[in-house]
């Protein structure tokens, strides 16, 4: 993915907020979930802003100490990983103006924290919720049924 | 002819009717859900006793005030009607059970393929209709969370959501318990009915955000596994469906047994997200805002058909309100009530 790349949440059926600093997100359509925290929440943050990788990528340099090559690197791989997910596709809307996005939180070389490579942690504990393949049978009427009782979570 | 929305309305309407006049009359209730009045009419008499007795702790005199919802109740098989047909093809459903061109600004369409269950709003009359095909085949989880579906279209419209928790506290603030099933809610909901805790709810409450996180009793329904059995056997003179197959859980509705601890709602001090430790004692540890958010709105919102990001936002809102707090709990569940009586005592303290 090229650094000069935005990225945008793929559609209405991703729902997130960030809270305390952490993200949560939903994709309504497969039950998936997931979680960021620390870089991986300021990163989720730039691309919900509209920023491009690079752009991102400046905001973690002057936030946190750490090798540029290692950030610009693990940018791109929670990037990708996001799109793998089919969390974010590739923008092809022009850029935001900066004066849309949050103050870069830029902090003296002295007080940065130490980067740490962003993890999704992905959840996929609630698929048996969804009838991903529900048809089971049809009655009579046209009325079809389930393969499980679908109420009883 | 295309059916429309509209049409498929009309035509249930008419199907209602027609039940109404072949069992003789309707049996009417009224509830207090959240802030609002709700008005249920069932065809004859076979419906009401497997769908009212989750409510009974929220049941109002009837024609005591203005109602703003109306639900019309009825089944085929007792009212000796025909049954409803689906007006659209198998490949409408979404996962959730959502009719793909029935649910527009106006109505909301969902077919529950597992109760095999109907359920249609309108939301500009404010009139529901619930539609099985028969009383007598209605699964034990429908009665154990009644008109789950319709509620849950109409309590948004309140700005309230159905929320997959359970609630314990008392009229001055409360807990959630939050997370997947299997996690402890219902044990920790259950070991407050011997103690000072009041009961909102095991399973599925409503829950509003604004003006304050507050928590409004739903249903009195529990389901019981083995375990539960086993640890509350209380319970057991008051299982409602003694003859169930083997893999069905007990249904209780602790309305019967502990009507002094059903509670309205209460304002909500905390989220609480239960974990079975295995080990003796009972502790609490806070945990992130997020993971609080993270045990709330995901088995929440797959379980809901059309819940999506107006709930998410909901739960959200909350979860940034109220502190989060894994809830390690012991073997001995006599003390889970005291912990949690803590974590209030705590928020109290200055």
């Amino acid at each position: 993915m090229e650094l000069t790349q935005r990225l945008n949440v793929k559609g209405a059926n991703i729902v997130h907020d960030i809270i305390d600093g952490e993200v949560v997100i939903i994709n309504l359509d497969n039950g998936n979930y997931y979680s960021l925290d620390g870089a991986g929440a300021d990163i989720w943050q730039g691309i919900t802003e509209g920023c491009s990788l690079r752009e991102i990528t400046g905001r973690l340099l002057s936030h946190y100490a750490g090798d540029p090559q290692t950030i610009e690197a693990a940018v791109r791989g929670l990037a990708a990983e996001l799109e793998m997910e089919a969390l974010v596709v590739v923008s092809e809307a022009p850029s935001t103006l900066p004066s849309q996005r949050t103050p870069p939180d830029v902090k003296t070389a002295e007080r940065r924290p130490a980067f740490h490579a962003p993890t999704l942690s992905r959840y996929v504990d609630m698929q048996d919720l969804l009838l991903l393949d529900p048809i089971h049978d049809v009655d009579e009427a046209g009325w079809p049924h389930a393969k499980s009782e679908s109420g009883d979570a | 002819m295309v059916t429309t929305p509209d049409s498929f309305y009309l035509k249930t309407t008419h199907r209602f009717q027609e039940a109404v006049s072949r069992a003789g009359g309707v049996v009417e209730r009224w509830y207090r859900i959240g802030n609002g009045v709700v008005r249920v009419h069932f065809a004859g008499v076979s419906l009401a006793p497997r769908l009212t007795p989750a409510l009974e702790h929220l049941r109002l005199p009837q024609d005591a005030q203005a109602f703003s919802l109306t639900i019309y109740a009825w089944d085929s098989a007792s009212t000796s009607t025909a049954p409803l047909s689906p007006a659209w093809p198998l490949d409408a459903y979404n996962a959730r059970g959502e009719v793909a061109g029935f649910n527009t600004h106006r109505f909301r369409t969902a077919f529950d393929m597992g109760a095999g269950v109907l359920s249609l709003l309108d939301t500009q009359e404010r009139v529901a209709f619930y539609w099985a095909q028969a009383a007598q085949e209605i699964p034990y989880y429908e009665s154990g969370a009644p008109f789950r579906t319709l509620l849950h279209w109409w309590m948004k419209e309140q700005h309230c959501q159905i929320t997959h928790a359970a609630a314990v506290g008392a009229e001055t603030g409360g807990v959630l318990l939050v997370g997947k099933g299997g996690m402890g809610k219902s044990t920790s909901a259950l070991a407050c009915l011997t103690g000072p805790l009041a009961y909102a709810g095991d399973d599925y409450v409503l829950v509003t955000a604004t003006p304050r996180p507050r928590v409004f009793s739903l249903y009195n329904s529990v389901k019981l596994e083995g375990d539960h059995l086993q640890r509350f056997p209380e319970l057991h003179a008051a299982i409602s469906n003694p003859d169930r197959r083997s893999d069905e859980k007990a249904l209780v509705f602790l309305n019967t047994l502990y009507p002094h601890k059903m509670c309205a709602g209460f304002p909500l001090r905390a989220l609480l997200v239960p974990r079975v430790t295995g080990r003796r004692e009972t502790t609490v540890q806070r945990i992130s805002a997020a993971a609080g958010l993270a045990a709330l709105a995901p088995s929440t919102i797959f379980q809901l058909p059309g819940a999506g990001r107006e709930a998410f936002t909901l739960m959200a809102q909350i979860a940034q309100q109220i502190p989060a707090f894994a809830l390690n709990l012991g073997t001995d569940i006599q003390r889970i009530p005291e912990a949690i009586l803590a974590v209030l005592q705590r928020l109290d303290t200055p």
